[in-house]
């Protein structure tokens, strides 16, 4: 039996033992086998950084809006942006159609300003491939004030790097409501784009929406409302193969025989957990209030976030689409404007809108987590009363995180004013310096804050951060608003590690 | 005519017999008319002491050389005493040799019966007696030889208890030389033995020569003469290999000597290959002992040709086609059956079971069969829905068996860009997994998968008669093992080491424990079974090792145990090693001078590994009940048995925290795995549960205990093993079988050697956008194509100047720059480019750049990604001209995998069941 003991002692001393080490040594023993290559760095020059420009306004059914499938364009848009300049680079400025644009100055900073009608690509060269892309070697956006009798708002956009992947969270195709998808191809090449619809209902089945032929060089412009009708909440997913092509949601309101606001809607920046929507600027609150209790065509005064979950691949496969729940806290930019909390849930593969009621007039910044990787968007709405009652909207799209500087110029009619995001629990300084004058101004923003600033009409700004913000340039040209996205579009260039364990 | 008998005693070394002998001679009832002794002895001292017993009885004394074979000795001592009793003169019909050895002893009545044989037929011409032993008279030596039909030597009534069943034969085809009478013409006519011969074939040949000759062989069974030395029983298998290269040097002998010409021609140019053709058919028989004798004997034929056919001019060829008139006298397939018979080792394994008086329930009668079904119903969630399983340490296998089969011991790896080394062991067992269903060998892995609770149930429940023979006991801990929430997590993540060591470990924990006598099978099995089970433990250990080679240490520790502990039974086990010391050479070889611990990693696609608190953690309330009940058995009877194997236990879990430690800095990343290891603790703690219930069942007082501490493992393990396993959804999916888009597979197959170039953003290396890429040969890396030698040398690849283009055809590819690629794409040999699903924007920019590189054609969305067609591809002539180097290592073939494949299917062979298997003993009651 005293053999048994020991055998049993001993089992439990080595168990006892190695149990001991292995919890209180193990973070000092680790052993690394082989050594982990060192990529291989390969030098490129990047691509010639390509922006797109929407161009004139689109009109259905031509100048007597009678002529079915016939959009034309509303002259004329304004173009606005700034490069880098002749010194360091080259810029071709063509039209889709051919049309090249007269050419450019020779200030060391190129400032952009042209009529547009025709959609225009504007290709900024760099010989020598030293130069880094982004924001500060090229930014151009355009701005339109449509006044028509069938249609009137401002359309703002930012100009954009065509994409083979686009998706675009905006539109309604309900009764007074028109939602154009305009197609632009500034390749060399056909582009087939293939289209995924998404409204409230989840996915729009049909057909059309595959093989939609964009040939090179020309513009194809989709009524949405022929694909998804009457569909009050939108998403659209194009993927194109072939040509990269560069998308709008063109959004126009009427209600009765009055136009009521128009938009172009640009690309969402992407999918995330958390999304930030800067710039809901509340004017009009309590005219829209009475306007929506007295009509419901109305409805729409209202400042909504629009938010779209996508499907898993196990969903996509047949399981059941899960309620993906998110919270929203729209956020005030000082102490005296008190925003909303929504939590609220959106079933994967649909879009939903969730009103954002009750926000007296001030500035707002949309805070959203959810569970899962979502799209998200706010309709800003404006209305005002002078000689006439107007209203107009602007989607704002989220905004992505970015700390290092970006350029931004303020468009050179109405007021322009920046509204940034600090997501982050601790405060952020935020930096803006003229490019012009060279002045920099140091803002400090709160945690969880926003901070919204007018900034001069026509010059170059550059805006960074020490941390992560979120920006977005919110335009007000006699009461019809619009936003602009501050982008930083760049190709890769420079150097590139590849592994070498091909 | 009255016969003259001269007793010819054959002496060598052996005095003492020889007196015995000669005492026999003196007591015969008829005595011969002259003895003569010939004697060949070194030692010629005790034989001249008995000279004055020679004079007394007037025996002769001759004198001659020393002869090592005992057919020349006699043929010696038979012409010299020819020569010494006849000279010159002829021998006259009634003369008659009576051959005796130092060690045979007539019976009295022997010589007597002889002539009366002869007396009655004339034209008998040698007559032999029934030999038998000296100690015990009541058992047959030999009665006579014959051949079998395929013309092995067959002695007939060998080794039979005397029970004069075989009393009436008298014809034979042969008969040896022991008590033998010869008629002294017929000897000299014949002119003597063939001294060329095998020393086993000179009886033979005399006896077939005589026949010819128009004389008879006859045995007289009622003429016994008592021999001492054993001989080697032709016809019958030896057990020592010198008596069997004996035979077989003798049936070769016999078939060159006596086939007819061109027969005998044709027999020798293929005696080699029958040799090699016969070794095979040794292994089969479980005989791989006797492959040493075949070849030698096949050599030896081959190489003496010349003595062989000298042979032949003792008989004319008219004689030689009477050679097969002599047929009736062969051996019948039914003598050979029934000595086959007679002469198999008993089954033991009932005869264990009826000694002990313990009824053990075979599995179907235990329920097992019912517990299967439960299982593969708890399975469910595995069924494969579609033929390959993906997911964890799975990817498909390719679709095509010689495509699977090609990578198994191939020498170059066709990764990257082309890569010389071994390829994983791994591939051995996956071809011999996916042959199960070859048409699509992924489908045979989905299969394990969802079989495998059920299939390491049945191996742990025939494993766990190692300790008890109580089908409680066995159904119980087989759930337990099964069920154990490890091994859960390890089908439901596709963790194919730990799977395979599940499933096969206890088999081969059964065929060592078998081969080596322990457990409660304590009898050793016979020599077949024995090589039978050895062939079992190779391939099953080579199986283990090849799927989880960090198991390997404590495996072979696990049969160093035994080696030792069992020392008798280490000439088996040192076999066991052989397979997988054939797979792993070379990859050894090539690892030990670069990174010898990458040899611990798990072969296949890399899977996250937690480490092993987190994986303990969830589980340690349903270790305790098991672990308690394995402690347990350290304070029972058989507590050496329980403790050598919790020591190996702990062995198992040391070693599995050490390779959770590990890190390997390679292309599959990531930590040691420590599931196959613990997989195999696993194993062992439930065979000491199983030893403790055992244990306790077998006292009444304790009976209560085993059901308490059987309910206790089924409510801690088993049944909560059986929920997780019913609820939890498995992180695999189901596709079929391709890894690349359809059109890359379908040129692929079409013989094309264009490369997929795989690109995907991972993220930054020091503020540098990064991108991976991977070169994809064929239809797409398969589950065989993976290397863990390539995985480690990502180092040296970096510095060729291969690898520089391909990455700096990648980045230009990636900025969509617009420089011409065709040259850097045809010198690549790049067909299609691949962007795998990612939703990333680094993924949206690189789809815009391969979208605007003008050397590209977009050909839209594949279930693997978006993809591009290089529009100016390297043409065939390209290729070709690029490859010869490659190809000349591509092989099919290669002296590696020939050594391999020789190896696995010489132990294939051993392992499988054979006819001759043992003999069913009949019990008393039956």
């Amino acid at each position: 039996m005293i053999k048994r003991i020991l055998a049993l002692l001993l089992v439990l001393g080595l168990a006892a033992g190695g149990s001991f080490t292995a919890l209180n040594y193990s973070s000092l023993f680790e052993l690394r086998v082989g050594e982990q290559p060192k990529p291989i760095i390969a030098t490129v020059r990047a691509r010639d950084l390509s922006l797109l420009c929407p161009g004139g306004f689109y009109r259905a059914g031509g100048a007597s809006g009678t002529k079915v499938g016939t959009f034309d364009q509303v002259p004329s848009a304004s173009l606005g942006g700034s490069w880098l300049g002749p010194l360091s680079s080259e810029l071709s400025s063509t039209e889709l159609g051919g049309r090249k644009l007269k050419s450019p100055g020779t200030a060391r900073r190129e400032a952009l300003r042209e009529p547009l009608l025709k959609p225009l690509l504007l290709a900024l060269g760099d010989p020598t491939g030293k130069l880094t892309q982004g924001s500060a070697l090229l930014n151009a956006q355009q701005l339109q004030l449509v006044q028509t009798g069938r249609a009137n708002g401002l359309a703002t956009a930012a100009c954009q790097r065509p994409s083979n992947d686009i998706w675009l969270l905006g539109g309604d195709t309900s009764t007074g409501r028109e939602s154009l998808l305009i197609l632009d191809n500034p390749s060399q090449v056909d582009a087939s784009v293939d289209l995924e619809l998404f409204s409230d209902k989840g996915k729009v089945t049909g057909s059309g929406l595959s093989g939609i032929s964009v040939p090179a060089g020309q513009t194809k412009v989709l009524p949405l409302a022929s694909l998804a009708p009457k569909a009050l909440s939108l998403a659209v997913h194009l993927q194109s193969r072939g040509g990269s092509v560069a998308a709008w949601v063109q959004q126009k309101t009427v209600r009765g025989l009055k136009a009521a606001g128009l938009d172009l809607v640009s690309p969402a920046s992407g999918f995330r957990q958390q999304q930030v929507v800067p710039g809901l600027l509340v004017r009009g609150s309590k005219l829209a209030t009475t306007l929506i209790k007295s009509s419901l065509d109305y409805y729409d005064l209202k400042p909504v976030l629009r938010l779209y979950a996508p499907l898993t691949s196990a969903e996509r496969n047949g399981s059941q689409p899960a309620a993906v729940g998110f919270s929203a806290q729209v956020i005030g930019a000082d102490s005296e404007t008190f925003g909303t909390v929504l939590q609220e849930s959106v079933t994967a593969g649909s879009v939903k809108d969730f009103a954002l009621d009750n926000l007296q007039d001030g500035d707002y910044s949309v805070f959203i987590e959810a569970n899962r990787k979502v799209l998200a968007s706010v309709r800003m709405v404006r209305v005002s009363k002078g000689a006439n009652l107007n209203t107009d909207f602007a989607w704002l799209s989220a905004s992505p995180a970015f700390k290092a500087p970006r350029l931004l110029t303020v468009p050179k009619q109405g007021i322009s004013k920046v509204a940034i995001a600090n997501p982050s629990d601790k405060p952020v300084k935020v930096e803006i310096t003229n490019e012009a004058t060279g002045s920099l101004s140091e803002y400090q923003i709160g945690a969880n804050g926003s901070l919204v600033l007018a900034l001069n009409p026509g010059e170059v700004f550059s805006l960074a951060a020490k941390q992560r913000i979120h920006a977005v340039l919110v335009i007000d040209v006699s009461g019809q608003i619009g936003s602009i996205d501050i982008t930083d579009y760049k190709n890769i260039g420079g150097k590139v590690a590849v592994p070498p364990s091909f | 005519m009255t016969l003259r008998v001269i007793a010819v005693v054959v002496s060598q070394d052996k005095p003492d017999l020889l007196a015995e002998t000669l005492r026999a001679i003196t007591a015969q009832t008829r005595q011969p008319d002259s003895v003569v002794v010939v004697e060949s002895s070194k030692d010629f001292a005790p034989i001249e002491a008995m000279a004055e017993v020679f004079a007394a009885n007037e025996y002769r004394l001759i004198r001659i050389a020393e002869k090592t074979a005992r057919g020349s000795s006699i043929n010696s001592a038979l012409l010299a005493t020819s020569e010494a009793m006849f000279g010159p003169e002829p021998a006259s019909p009634a003369d008659w040799f009576w051959i005796l050895q130092d060690d045979t002893a007539p019976e009295p009545t022997a010589l007597a019966r002889l002539l009366e044989t002869i007396e009655r037929s004339p034209s008998v011409a040698i007559a032999a007696p029934k030999l038998v032993q000296w100690q015990n008279p009541r058992q047959i030596i030999q009665l006579g030889m014959t051949l079998s039909p395929g013309g092995q030597l067959f002695a007939i009534a060998a080794n039979q208890l005397d029970q004069s069943q075989h009393d009436e034969v008298e014809d034979v085809l042969a008969v040896g030389f022991s008590g033998t009478l010869l008629r002294v013409s017929t000897y000299r006519e014949l002119g003597g033995f063939d001294d060329s011969a095998p020393s086993l074939a000179v009886p033979y040949d005399f006896s077939i020569r005589a026949r010819l000759g128009g004389h008879r062989v006859v045995v007289v069974p009622t003429a016994k003469v008592r021999q001492a030395l054993q001989l080697a029983k032709p016809g019958e298998s030896a057990t020592q290999p010198e008596n069997a290269l004996a035979v077989r040097k003798a049936e070769i002998h016999l078939r060159l000597a006596f086939l007819p010409a061109l027969l005998a021609f044709a027999y020798w140019l293929v005696l080699p290959l029958t040799g090699v053709a016969i070794s095979v058919l040794r292994l089969a028989q479980k005989r791989p002992n006797r492959i040493g004798s075949e070849l030698g004997a096949a050599a030896w034929g081959f190489l003496t040709i010349g003595r062989r056919w000298a042979s032949r001019s003792l008989l004319s060829a008219r004689q030689r086609r009477g050679f097969a008139k002599l047929n009736r006298l062969r051996a019948s397939w039914s003598q050979l059956r029934a000595e086959a018979r007679r002469s198999a080792p008993p089954r033991q394994t009932e005869s264990i079971a009826a000694e002990s008086g313990f009824e053990s329930k075979s599995f179907i009668a235990a329920g097992g069969a019912w517990l299967v079904v439960a299982l593969l119903a708890l399975s469910f969630a595995l069924w494969p829905k579609l033929p390959a399983v993906s997911g964890g340490s799975l990817i498909p296998l390719s679709d095509d068996w010689f495509q699977l089969f090609g990578r198994a011991g191939a020498a170059y790896q066709a990764l990257g860009n082309g890569f010389i080394a071994p390829s994983d062991p791994l591939t051995w067992l996956l071809s011999a997994i996916g042959a199960l269903t070859f048409w699509q060998p992924s489908l045979a892995i989905a299969a394990l998968l969802f079989c495998s609770k059920a299939l390491a149930f049945i191996g742990f429940w025939q494993l766990a008669s190692l300790v008890t023979h109580r089908a409680s006991v066995k159904n119980l801990t087989a759930l337990g093992y099964a069920l154990f929430p490890l091994f859960l997590t390890v089908q439901l993540q596709g963790r194919f080491s730990a799977l395979v060591l599940a499933v096969a470990a206890p088999w081969l924990v059964l065929a060592v424990t078998r081969l080596t006598g322990v457990g409660l099978q304590t009898a050793l099995p016979s020599a077949q079974k024995s090589w039978s089970l050895v062939g079992l433990a190779g391939l099953l250990l080579a199986a283990v090792g090849s799927a989880a080679p960090n198991t390997i240490p404590v495996l072979l520790v696990f049969l160093l145990v035994f080696a030792v502990t069992r020392f008798r039974r280490a000439g088996y086990l040192i076999w066991v090693g052989m397979p997988l010391a054939a797979l792993f050479t070379p990859l050894v070889a090539h690892l030990l001078t670069r990174q010898p611990l990458a040899l611990l990693l798990d072969p296949g696609v890399a899977v996250a590994q937690p480490s092993l608190v987190s994986i303990f953690n969830p589980q340690l309330w349903i270790l305790a009940a098991p672990a308690l009940l394995a402690l347990i058995s350290l304070l029972m009877r058989r507590w050496g048995f329980a403790l050598w194997v919790w020591l190996l236990v702990l062995l198992a879990i040391a070693l599995a925290w050490f390779n959770s430690k590990l890190i390997f800095e390679s292309d599959f990343g990531g930590q040691g795995s420590a599931f196959a290891l613990l997989q195999l603790a696993s194993l062992g703690i439930f065979v000491l549960v199983a030893l403790t219930l055992e244990q306790w069942a077998s006292v009444d007082r304790l009976v209560w205990l085993r059901i308490v501490s059987g309910l206790l493992l089924l409510g801690s393990t088993a049944m909560p093993g059986a929920v997780l396993a019913a609820v939890e959804k498995p992180d695999l999916s189901w596709s079929d079988g391709r890894v690349v888009p359809s059109i890359v597979a379908a040129e692929a197959k079409q013989g094309s050697q264009l490369r997929l170039l795989t690109i995907r953003p991972a993220g930054f290396t020091d503020s540098t956008p990064t991108f991976s890429a991977k070169l994809i040969a064929g239809d797409g890396l398969h589950l065989e194509d993976t290397s863990v030698a390539y995985a480690f040398t990502g180092s040296d690849t970096a510095k060729t100047n291969l690898a520089k283009q391909t990455a700096q055809l990648v980045a230009n590819l990636v900025s969509g720059n617009g420089i011409d690629l065709r040259a850097a794409l045809k010198n690549a040999m790049v067909g299609y480019v691949l962007l795998p699903p990612d939703t990333s924007t680094a993924a949206q920019e690189l789809s815009v750049s391969l979208d605007a590189t003008a050397e590209l054609e977009a050909i839209g969305s594949t279930d693997f990604g978006q993809l591009w067609r290089v529009r100016d591809p390297a043409s065939s002539a390209t290729v070709q001209d690029r490859t010869p180097g490659i190809s000349a290592a591509d092989g099919f073939w290669s002296i590696t995998k020939i050594t391999q494949l020789v190896v696995l299917l010489g132990f294939t062979l051993l392992a499988l069941p054979s006819a001759s298997g043992p003999r069913r003993v009949r019990r008393a009651n039956d």
